[in-house]
C-alpha cells in the first residue's frame, strides 16, 4: 500500500485525477459486481418497491387495480386470522430458534473433540439441511400420521394411544415446530463449528496452566469467544424462522380443518394473494412481514453491544 | 494479474448469459401464422392421471394435421391456478387450457378466455350433443368461452366385498337416503375401523347434491344471494352432520388425516360419493374388481345430481387461434371424445356409450340414469372468497363447534356481504 502513494508525486498535489491504474482496478470492480448487483435490483429492489405500491390498490387478480391508500394496512388490524397467523409465527420463532441453537452448540462442542468417525456424524447431522423441503414434508407427514404413522405406531406398542399431530389444534403448531428444529440444527451447528474453530487453543492451554475444569472452560472461554459466531447465527435463524413456509405448506395444505391454528406469516400472505386472490391486501402483509423483521433485526443490532465480545 | 482480471470477467459474463438463457422458458418455433406452417402449440392440463392419455391425443390429432404439434404440460392441481394467473397477467399464457367451472366467471371477466361462438357456427358443432348444464357453466351473457370436456357426476362407490361379507344387497336406483343410512350403520364396524358410509365438510360430490334434492340452493341463479339461510338448505346439510354424530361416518379429523379415497382402497369405508373420476384411481390399486358403483340415493322423491365439468378454453391473445381451435375442435369431436372416454366420461353425449364400454364390470347405466337431471356446479366471480368462508363454517357444523343451523346462518351473511362487493362482468 505504501508503494503506491510514493510511486507518482503527483498523486499528492492533483487528488482527484486518478492514474490510470487506479482507474482500471475501479472499473474492473464495478464490472464484476454488477452482475449481481443487476440482479440484486431487478429481483428484489423493483420488486419490493412494486410490492409496495400494490399494498395501496385493491388489485385483485385481473383487471385494473385502484388506489385505496391506507385501507388495506386499516383492514389489518381487525383481521382475525393474521392476528392469529402473527401469534403463530411469534410462538413458532421463540420456541425453534433457542432450541435449535442450544441443541446445535452442543452437538459444535461434541463435535470440536477429535473422536473416531466425527466427519461421519457431522456429515449426519448436516444432511437435513441439503435435503428437499418436499421430501422432508413428505416423510414428516407419515410419521405424524393419525392412522397409520409412525410415531402412533410406536406409541400403540406400548399401549399409549396415538395423538393427531396434525390434525389437532392445540398440538398441531408444535408438531411443525419439531419439525423446524430438526432441519435447522445441522446449518446452526456447522456454523458455530466453524466459529468453534476460531478459538485460538493458546486460551485453552493457558487456562488448563491455571488449573481450570472443563466446564470452567466452556463458559469462561468458549461462550465468550463465540458470541460473534453467535450473534450471526441468532439473526439468521430468527430472520428464517419468521419467514418459514415451504415445509409447512406442503404438510399441512390450506383447506385443512386447522390451518388457522399454525399458519405463520407467509403462508397467510401466500392464501390471500393465490388462494382469494386479494394481491391488494397480501402486499400489504407482505410489507408487514419486511417491517417486523427489519424491527426485529435493528433491535438486535443494537442489543449486541451489551453480550457480543468483539476482541 | 492482468490475465487473472480478464479470466474473472469473462466467468462472471458467463454467469449472467447462463442466467438470461435460463430465465427463458417459451420455445416456440414459429412467429408468423401461415396455414403451411409448422406450429407447436401449447396445451395446459392439471391432471397427471390424464395426462398419458392426453398425449396419445395429441399424437393422433397431429398425425391428422402434420404441421401442427401440441405440447401436453401438466401442472399439478395445487399451482394451475397460480401459473394460469400469473402466465395470463404476464402475457406468456398457455395457447389451450383447461378450465374449471369454479374460476370460469373469473377469468371470462379478465378477459383470458376467447369468446368462440363465431368460431362454433363456422365450423357448424351441434351444440345440442352437449349437456346444457355444461355449456351454461362456461356462457356468459349468451356468449360462449369454453367448450365442455367432459361431465363429472357424483357416484355412490361401494365395496362389494363388505356387502358380501354381511350379506346385504348391492345398492340401485331405488336406494333411498334412509335405506342408505340403514345399511350404512349395520355396516359400521368400529373395533375394526370399518365405517358404512362418509361424510366430508365439502360441497362437490357432497351436499351440492343433497341441497338441491331438498329444496335448497347454494347460490340464486343470478349470483347475488346466498342460499344458506333457507331451512330447505341446511337440512340437505344436517344429513351428512348426522352421519358423523351417529358414528356411521369417521370424523372430519380423521377424514383430514386420511382421504376417503385412501380408506376405500383400505377396505376400510363400505360406501362413499364420489366422482367418477376416481374410477381410474381405483381400477391401479388394489380394490380393483372389489367396488362398484351405483346412482346417488333418492332424496325427497328427487335425484338431481351437481354435474362439474371441465372445458376446454382458449388463451384470448393466441398468437395461433386457428390451430388452437382446430385441436380444440378435433378434441370435441367423435374421434377425440371416444379416446377420452377411456378415462372421464365424456361430455359429448354420443361418446356415453364408449366410455361405458370402457369401464365394463362397472355399473356404468347408473350413468345414463343420473344424466337426466343435471344441476350447473354453483359458482360466482370472485367464489374463491365465499368458498373459504364456506369451507370454515362447514368445519364448524362438521366438528360439531356449531349446530347446523347457525354455521349456515353464518355463513349466508358473510356469503352476500362478499356477493356484494363483487365487480359485475363487464366492467
Amino acid at each position: 500500500m505504501d508503494s503506491e502513494n510514493t510511486t507518482s508525486v503527483n498523486l499528492t498535489t492533483q487528488r482527484r485525477r486518478l492514474s490510470p491504474k487506479k482507474w482500471n482496478d475501479y472499473i474492473a470492480a464495478y464490472l464484476m459486481i454488477a452482475p449481481l448487483s443487476l440482479g440484486l435490483v431487478i429481483f428484489y429492489i423493483i420488486p419490493f418497491f412494486q410490492s409496495l405500491y400494490y399494498s395501496f390498490t385493491n388489485m385483485q387478480v385481473f383487471g385494473p387495480s385502484t388506489w385505496i391508500g391506507l385501507a388495506n394496512f386499516k383492514r389489518m388490524i381487525t383481521d382475525q386470522s393474521l392476528m392469529q397467523a402473527i401469534s403463530n409465527s411469534f410462538i413458532y420463532t421463540i420456541i425453534s430458534v433457542p432450541i435449535s441453537i442450544l441443541i446445535a452448540l452442543v452437538l459444535a462442542v461434541l463435535l470440536n473433540v477429535n473422536i473416531r468417525g466425527r466427519s461421519i456424524y457431522r456429515t449426519l447431522l448436516f444432511l437435513p439441511c441439503i435435503t428437499m423441503p418436499a421430501a422432508i414434508a413428505m416423510v414428516w407427514k407419515w410419521f405424524y400420521s393419525t392412522s397409520y404413522g409412525l410415531f402412533n405406531g410406536f406409541l400403540h406398542i406400548f399401549g399409549i394411544s396415538g395423538q393427531a399431530w396434525l390434525v389437532d389444534p392445540k398440538i398441531v403448531l408444535y408438531s411443525v415446530i419439531v419439525v423446524a428444529i430438526w432441519s435447522s440444527v445441522g446449518y446452526n451447528m456447522v456454523i458455530l463449528l466453524a466459529g468453534l474453530q476460531g478459538i485460538s487453543p493458546q486460551y485453552y492451554e493457558a487456562s488448563e496452566i491455571d488449573g481450570a475444569a472443563k466446564f470452567k472452560q466452556f463458559f469462561s472461554i468458549t461462550l465468550p469467544l463465540l458470541t460473534p459466531t453467535m450473534f450471526f447465527v441468532l439473526v439468521m435463524a430468527i430472520m428464517s424462522a419468521l419467514q418459514a413456509f415451504d415445509i409447512i405448506f406442503m404438510m399441512i395444505p390450506y383447506d385443512s380443518m386447522v390451518i388457522n391454528n399454525v399458519e405463520p406469516l407467509v403462508y397467510i400472505f401466500y392464501r390471500n394473494a393465490f388462494v382469494f386472490n386479494d394481491k391488494g391486501y397480501a402486499s400489504a402483509i407482505a410489507i408487514l412481514i419486511f417491517v417486523i423483521i427489519m424491527a426485529i433485526t435493528l433491535l438486535q443490532m443494537k442489543l449486541q453491544k451489551k453480550w457480543v465480545n468483539y476482541d | 494479474m492482468k490475465t487473472r482480471k480478464i479470466l474473472a470477467l469473462l466467468m462472471s459474463l458467463l454467469m449472467v448469459v447462463g442466467l438470461m438463457a435460463g430465465c427463458s422458458s417459451k420455445a416456440n418455433s414459429s412467429s408468423s401464422a401461415s396455414s403451411d406452417q409448422k406450429y407447436t402449440i401449447t396445451c395446459a392440463i392439471w391432471d397427471t392421471n390424464q395426462a398419458p392419455v392426453m398425449k396419445l391425443m395429441a399424437q393422433q390429432f397431429t398425425k391428422e394435421n402434420p404441421n401442427i404439434t401440441v405440447d401436453v404440460q401438466t401442472v399439478p392441481w395445487g399451482q394451475y391456478w397460480v401459473k394460469l394467473q400469473t402466465a395470463a397477467a404476464g402475457g406468456e399464457c398457455y395457447d389451450t387450457f383447461w378450465m374449471s367451472p369454479a374460476y370460469s366467471a373469473q377469468y371470462v371477466r379478465g378477459k383470458v378466455m376467447m369468446q368462440i361462438d363465431s368460431k362454433i357456427k363456422e365450423s357448424g358443432v351441434d351444440m345440442s350433443q352437449y349437456p346444457s348444464a355444461l355449456t351454461a357453466m362456461f356462457s356468459f351473457n349468451k356468449k360462449t368461452y369454453a367448450m365442455p370436456r367432459d361431465r363429472t357426476m357424483t357416484l355412490l362407490y361401494y365395496n362389494k366385498t363388505l356387502f358380501d361379507v354381511a350379506n346385504i344387497s348391492y345398492p340401485d336406483e331405488t336406494w333411498t337416503w334412509d335405506k342408505l343410512v340403514q345399511v350404512a350403520q349395520k355396516l359400521t364396524n368400529k373395533s375394526e375401523g370399518i365405517y358404512g358410509m362418509g361424510a366430508l365438510n365439502g360441497g362437490e360430490h357432497n351436499f351440492y347434491n343433497t341441497i338441491p334434492q331438498c329444496g335448497g340452493y347454494v347460490i340464486s341463479d343470478d349470483q347475488k344471494k346466498s342460499g344458506y339461510d333457507l331451512p330447505a338448505t341446511q337440512q340437505g346439510v344436517q344429513m351428512w352432520v348426522d352421519l358423523i354424530n351417529q358414528g356411521i361416518s369417521p370424523t372430519i379429523a380423521q377424514l383430514t388425516d386420511t382421504s376417503q379415497e385412501k380408506m376405500f382402497m383400505a377396505g376400510k369405508l363400505a360406501m362413499f360419493y364420489g366422482g367418477d373420476y376416481n374410477m381410474t384411481e381405483f381400477n391401479n390399486s388394489d380394490i380393483k374388481g372389489k367396488y362398484d358403483v351405483s346412482t346417488i340415493v333418492i332424496v325427497n322423491g328427487k335425484r338431481i345430481n351437481d354435474v362439474v365439468g371441465l372445458g376446454n378454453a382458449i388463451w384470448s391473445q393466441t398468437k395461433y387461434p386457428d390451430a388452437a381451435w382446430k385441436w380444440t375442435l378435433w378434441q370435441e369431436g367423435k374421434e377425440g371424445m371416444d379416446m377420452l372416454s377411456n378415462i372421464v366420461q365424456p361430455a359429448y353425449t354420443p361418446s356415453i356409450t364408449q366410455y361405458m364400454a370402457a369401464h365394463a364390470g362397472l355399473n356404468t347405466q347408473a350413468l345414463l340414469e343420473e344424466a337426466k337431471n343435471l344441476k350447473p356446479y354453483p359458482s360466482s366471480i370472485d367464489a374463491a372468497k365465499w368458498r373459504q368462508v364456506e369451507s370454515d363454517q362447514m368445519v364448524k357444523a362438521f366438528t360439531g363447534q356449531e349446530t347446523v343451523a347457525k354455521a349456515c346462518n353464518d355463513l349466508a351473511t358473510q356469503m352476500n356481504q362478499l356477493l356484494a362487493a363483487e365487480p359485475s362482468m363487464s366492467d
